[in-house]
């Protein structure tokens, strides 16, 4: 019971709408119950602790990358750049650490080039206000080619070395990138449901004219909002280099539409101005438990994108038609 | 009397705008790679660079002004040329590859148009979803290897001539077509207003929903049209080949002032769009720049365009020095735009 909210939150009015959605998610949760019974059901595998952790442990990186995204969609803005950046920081940190700088720092310098590219993002889309989709359409291939002509083109295993903790298994029995996943989506609940600038988020999201007349500094948001974003893709991107064999420029390339994906299952209004966490993180999870389960049912490896693409297609439009005024 | 302001001097004004971006891109050229300019350098061009992009720029262009935007390109490409491989590796003729090719890509654009139009989901998701699984199709039905057995006449598509290639005759005729249709007829008309101001165009009782399902096939016909024509060219087909169409596209249709706000541009600008990317690329080429360095230029070169367009110096000035740039000022005259900021992102 949250007894708290400031009483000139724009996003009060919203009450109604949000129980609408909490049972959205819990729908996409059983789903996810659902599935991994019946596929459980068929390969035993599928529930062993061994393979829960597999699946967790592949999912971190998108996982992350997901809940940058998700702050953009809830603006209302998309970012295709989102996986070049996470390029960026993966290729940073490797180059660094192949340089000799100490981790932290190299860590660092990595999430560092990562919020400059946000920010880069940021003022184009938010403050010369071109549309996001195409200044990220434009930047992915700027920040590509930054980064090939920074490292020339080679190709680095420095970082799986250096930083062996963050993907091998720890006493829990999970490595510690999937709790660093769960911290960030914990954190990332907080700025969104429980500070002012996640509630300018919101509102930014659901009407930039409405917020700009009761008072929110909507450029402000939209930089911020890209920033948060690329440092999250940062992150997913020191997470891929500890997890990778060799880390290129293109590291990262795959995985926008994935995130997109990712966030779209989870409930996110497409249009802006709503969607959980919980059901990032729970769309997360659902896409990798059915890549996994794809493998053990023996699905042909090259027709995994197009069951990928169906789904997301599928959560499209059960996502519009719920969302129709009845 | 005299026009001050309103939507034509807005769009001459675009189109002044690009042709001085097609005249720069000329004297580029004519610089670093005379050689470009002669007869055999333009049909090069225009082989290489130009009829694949400008194909599916045409269609991108058509969605983008009912206010959409288009990313199943790709893989409409994608899934008609490796449909067409494998019907070919299964020994059918021309005559049944080529309708069946165009059948391939009507399907596609109905299927995104269906979802756009009736069920109502933002094109951006419903097309990258769609996207997705056609590429991913493709991929299934090549197993990630190629088809690369044509009947000879298929390949005249890509690889004939009549005095100049093929393929250059197929783009002019479909581009003069497609051009016709959208300034001249109540078809463009109704795109045009449908992406100027959607419920305005349904309450004047325009068929909102035909006019979205239409451009989605026809950008579907467009790909599928320049999935075969590089099958044809390449003589092979593989479930990657239409990667890259897609920004492309865009990038085209921007650089040649179609407004992504929908209701604004025209066609034969986004066509002198296409041509002066690939006449850079075409220059870059022939001067040993690598296709990342190309794809960065033209990422560049878009946003250069983009930025000439969008920012008004004195009010730049103006905003920077009033500070909190939001509250008061210009950005209350940029509001007006807000209202349709959320219809493509």
């Amino acid at each position: 019971m949250n007894t708290s909210p400031s009483a000139a939150s724009p996003v009060i009015a919203r009450r109604p709408r949000l129980r609408f959605r909490l049972s959205r998610e819990n729908t996409l949760v059983a789903v996810l119950i659902v599935f991994s019974i019946l596929v459980g059901a068929v390969r035993p595998t599928f529930l062993t602790w061994t393979n829960v952790s597999l699946i967790l442990a592949a999912s971190a990186v998108l996982g992350v990358a997901a809940l940058g995204e998700f702050l953009v969609i809830v603006t209302g803005a998309i970012d295709i750049s989102i996986g070049a950046i996470v390029g960026i920081s993966a290729v940073t940190l490797s180059y660094c650490l192949q340089a000799g700088v100490p981790t932290v720092v190299s860590v660092l310098l990595g999430l560092a080039a990562a919020v400059i590219a946000g920010a880069i993002n940021g003022v184009l889309a938010g403050w010369v206000k071109i549309p996001s989709i195409v200044v990220t359409l434009a930047t992915a291939s700027i920040f590509l080619w930054v980064m090939q002509a920074f490292t020339g083109g080679h190709i680095s295993s420095a970082a799986r070395k250096s930083l062996p903790w963050l993907s091998e298994r720890g006493a829990v029995g999970v490595p510690l990138s999937v709790l660093v996943f769960v911290g960030l989506a914990v954190l990332v609940s907080f700025l969104m449901y429980r500070t002012r600038f996640g509630r300018d988020m919101y509102a930014v999201g659901d009407n930039e004219a409405a917020a700009r007349v009761a008072g929110v500094v909507v450029v402000r948001v939209r930089i911020l909002t890209f920033v948060v974003a690329a440092l999250l893709a940062g992150v997913a991107g020191v997470i891929a280099a500890s997890q990778l064999a060799y880390v290129t420029a293109t590291t990262g390339t795959g995985l926008v539409f994935l995130t997109i994906g990712a966030v779209v299952l989870g409930g996110t209004n497409l249009f802006g101005g709503s969607g959980r966490v919980r059901g990032v993180v729970t769309g997360v999870l659902l896409l990798y438990a059915i890549y996994n389960a794809m493998v053990l049912l023996r699905v042909a490896a090259a027709w995994q994108d197009a069951v990928a693409g169906l789904l997301i297609l599928v959560a499209v439009i059960i996502d519009t038609l719920g969302r129709r005024p009845k | 009397m005299r026009r001050t302001i309103g939507p034509r001097t807005e769009e001459a004004s675009a189109l002044l705008r690009l042709f001085v971006v097609f005249a720069l891109a000329l004297v580029v050229c004519a610089i670093v790679a005379p050689e470009l300019l002669s007869h055999n350098g333009v049909i090069l061009i225009l082989v290489s660079f130009t009829v694949e992009v400008a194909l599916v720029t045409l269609g991108q262009s058509l969605v983008i002004i009912t206010g959409g935007v288009d990313l199943s390109i790709s893989g409409v490409v994608s899934l008609t040329g490796v449909t067409v491989g494998a019907l070919a590796h299964h020994g059918l003729p021309t005559a049944a590859l080529v309708p069946l090719g165009i059948l391939v890509g009507l399907t596609c654009g109905l299927l995104v148009g269906i979802v756009v139009a009736y069920v109502g989901a933002p094109p951006i998701m419903a097309t990258l979803g769609a996207g997705i699984l056609f590429a991913g199709i493709a991929l299934g039905l090549t197993g990630g290897s190629a088809f690369s057995v044509f009947p000879k006449t298929f390949s005249l598509l890509g690889q004939g001539k009549a005095g100049i290639p093929n393929q250059i005759l197929l783009l002019a005729v479909v581009a003069v077509a497609v051009i016709v249709i959208a300034d001249r007829t109540r078809f463009g008309r109704w795109a045009y207003a449908t992406g100027a101001n959607l419920p305005a165009a349904r309450l004047s009782g325009i068929p909102v929903r035909g006019v979205l399902v239409g451009v989605y096939m026809a950008s579907g016909l467009l790909a599928s049209l320049a999935g075969m024509i590089m099958a044809a060219r390449v003589n092979s087909a593989v479930a990657t080949m239409g990667a890259g169409l897609v920004l492309a596209s865009i990038t085209a249709a921007v650089i040649g002032g179609i407004s992504v706000f929908g209701g604004k541009g025209s066609l034969f600008g986004a066509l002198l769009g296409v041509l002066t990317i690939s006449m850079l690329q075409g220059a870059m080429t022939l001067n040993g720049v690598g296709t990342e360095d190309q794809s960065m230029a033209i990422a560049f070169l878009l946003l250069c365009v983009l930025l000439l367009g969008r920012v008004s110096l004195p009010a730049l000035a103006r905003r920077l020095t009033a500070g909190s740039p939001d509250v008061v000022g210009p950005a209350a005259a940029a509001s007006s735009r807000v209202g349709r900021d959320d219809v493509v992102r």
